[in-house]
């Protein structure tokens, strides 16, 4: 792909084509990190799970060529505030043992359809996984990732507009296009840090497959200027942009499994997804929640939509 | 209550609730009569009836549901049948349970979100992702009591539909429930009193879209409920078996008079082909259930 500048003037680099018969189950480290490939770690779960992800998509790897969209949704900030009842993340968030940081995150899960309560209003929804934005020191960035769904009804026809975004806050986030995603579809999001990995870093690459149809990708991106990772918390989210006054803004998602939910931890070892504190999306009043946050197991966070707000 | 008849004996029972019908204000009677499943005593059921019609609230659109027998699923092995009382077929994977000594299955209930697959190389491919009662093991293996989603691809075309069974009679497709992947579809199957029972009530909701139905289908001619086990499965021909990614089935629950079960308790099944697991379940907790695909 073309190197490109993109807004906030971040750079976006590109990644050379992996050759046919690429295989990163086999890979060295230098091959992978070239073609954008996450790294290979030694440990389980990650060795397990980086082998499964490679045997699903053994043999439909179809590698696609990001491009970025025009547009992006809407500008959103990041996590408001540190309680767990919040008016715009659902989810599940960890914090690393004392002493170390986050150096990447990993999850799977299925992209819900989803239904816009109103007609002819435009509803923004995202599903995503990142580190940071939660607390302490890391509270005023996050390093994002994952599935955007725009839906509105017009004339009794349901429009969907759906596509992975990355996005590293204050930065905006950047609409990926050329990656075909559908409801239904299983996709599994990796995102990893280097140079170093985890605090201090200011590169991570987002790879991301879609093990149903087989459509894959990577890119590199770079901090906004003057940040680093901090790598103080890692979270599973389905996010929506803060509420209008007056108006539903969370369309019905139903539910959303985040699976094989791992944070890496600099230096080795990881942290299950559903070992932490689970978030709900509120409507901003007490008993109000929209959208709920359940730590299902160790590694399994689900969100579901929980109707209007009273 | 028109009263449908397809081939095969099939009779089924539909029900026209009035426009705007709210289950949570309808006394016990009206839900009887107008076919929605009855509120449940136990606390906790009761939670999750009234958060599913919250939820539907205002946007529930009754359909008064359309069938077929289902062609594409006819032809398939019925290798789900035991023939000997311990499992041995070799198409379902999920989790199944069964009742406490002296008790039988009168309900079964399940939601899962759908998942997409797509149709490659032309070939025919036959996913079934379903809830039911017997067809496990002992004295009712000989028969199963299934609601579900089928996902049936062939050539380009891949379709996804609700459906009922009460084997050995065929699969009974819904054509007017519209399904589309990544919907949230919940389904619940009454057959009282349990053992020996030979109507049942069928419930399928598509949360998603507001789209739900309910109706009373009987059982195959000179056969009863069993209620001797309680399954949560996505099923496949594992030479058919497409990539569905993975499913959570979730508030999966079983009931008997007076107790019940969760659907992750018990025992998981897996599909394999050639020794090795190409759908792989998960007991997660007491009521959640994965399944993935491992080809």
């Amino acid at each position: 792909m073309a190197d490109a500048t993109v807004n906030d003037g971040s750079e976006l680099k590109a990644f050379p084509r992996p050759p046919t018969g690429f295989d990163p189950l086999t890979a060295v480290a230098a091959e992978l990190e070239r073609y954008g490939f996450p790294p290979r770690r030694a440990e389980r779960p990650a060795a397990e799970l980086y082998r499964r992800v490679w045997g699903r998509l053994k043999d439909k790897y179809r590698y696609v060529e990001p491009a970025i969209a025009a547009g992006g949704g809407p500008s959103r900030p990041r996590h408001p505030t540190f309680s767990p009842d919040n008016v715009n993340w659902s989810g599940g968030v960890v914090v690393p043992p004392a002493g170390t940081s986050f150096c990447g995150i990993q999850a799977d899960w299925i992209v819900p359809d989803v239904y816009p309560p109103l007609q002819n209003l435009g509803y923004w929804i995202g599903s995503w996984i990142g580190l940071d934005g939660y607390t302490g020191a890391g509270a005023n960035f996050v390093l994002q990732a994952g599935i955007a769904q725009e839906v509105y009804y017009q004339s009794g026809s349901l429009h969907r507009d759906i596509y992975p975004w990355y996005e590293w806050y204050p930065d905006n986030i950047v609409k990926i296009a050329g990656v075909p995603v559908s409801p239904g579809d299983l996709v599994v999001v990796i995102i990893s840090t280097a140079m170093p990995p985890g605090q201090g870093s200011a590169n991570a690459t987002v790879y991301f497959a879609n093990t149903t149809n087989g459509a894959s990708m990577s890119v590199p991106i770079s901090a906004p200027r003057g940040v680093q990772l901090v790598g103080n918390s890692a979270e599973w989210i389905v996010e929506q942009p803060l509420p209008i006054p007056g108006g539903d803004t969370l369309p019905d998602y139903g539910e959303v499994f985040f699976a094989d939910c791992e944070a890496y931890i600099a230096g080795g070892g990881s942290v299950g997804g559903g070992t932490g504190t689970a978030l709900n999306i509120t409507a901003g009043k007490v008993n109000s929640v929209v959208s709920r946050g359940v730590l299902i197991s160790p590694t399994v966070i689900q969100c579901s939509y929980s109707g209007p707000a009273p | 209550m028109p009263l449908i008849t397809l081939e095969g004996d099939i009779s089924i029972t539909t029900f026209e609730p009035p426009s705007g019908f709210d289950p949570l204000a309808a006394t016990d009677a009206e839900l009887e009569q107008y076919g929605f499943p009855s509120r449940p005593d136990h606390p906790r059921l009761l939670t999750l009836y009234q958060r599913v019609f919250t939820r539907l609230k205002g946007r529930l659109k009754y359909i008064e549901p359309a069938f077929r027998i289902s062609r594409e699923a006819s032809g398939d092995p019925r290798d789900r049948l035991p023939s000997a009382s311990v499992y041995t077929g070799d198409n379902w994977s999920g989790g199944v349970v069964q009742p406490p000594p002296g008790k039988s299955f009168n309900q079964v209930l399940g939601q899962w979100v759908v998942p997409n697959a797509y149709p490659m190389s032309g070939e025919v491919f036959l996913n079934s992702y379903w809830i039911g009662l017997d067809g496990f093991t002992g004295s009712g293996a000989g028969e199963a009591l299934q609601a579900g989603v089928d996902c049936f691809l062939f050539g380009t075309s891949s379709s996804l539909y609700p459906w009922h069974q009460w084997t050995p009679s065929p699969k009974v497709a819904i054509t007017n429930l519209v399904v589309g992947a990544g919907d949230l579809v919940m389904i619940n199957i009454s057959a009282s009193p349990g053992a020996g029972a030979t109507t049942a009530k069928v419930s399928i909701a598509n949360i998603s879209s507001g789209a739900a139905t309910s109706y009373v289908i009987l059982a195959p001619p000179s056969q009863k409920l069993a209620g001797n086990s309680a399954e949560w499965i996505v099923e496949a021909d594992p030479n058919h078996l497409a990539d569905y990614g993975q499913i959570f089935f979730d508030n999966c629950i079983a009931c008997a008079a007076n107790s019940g079960a969760g659907g992750g308790t018990g025992k998981k099944l897996d599909i394999t082909k050639g020794g090795s697991v190409v759908s792989e379940a998960t007991l997660i907790t007491s009521q959640v259930i994965q399944c993935r695909y491992s080809a």
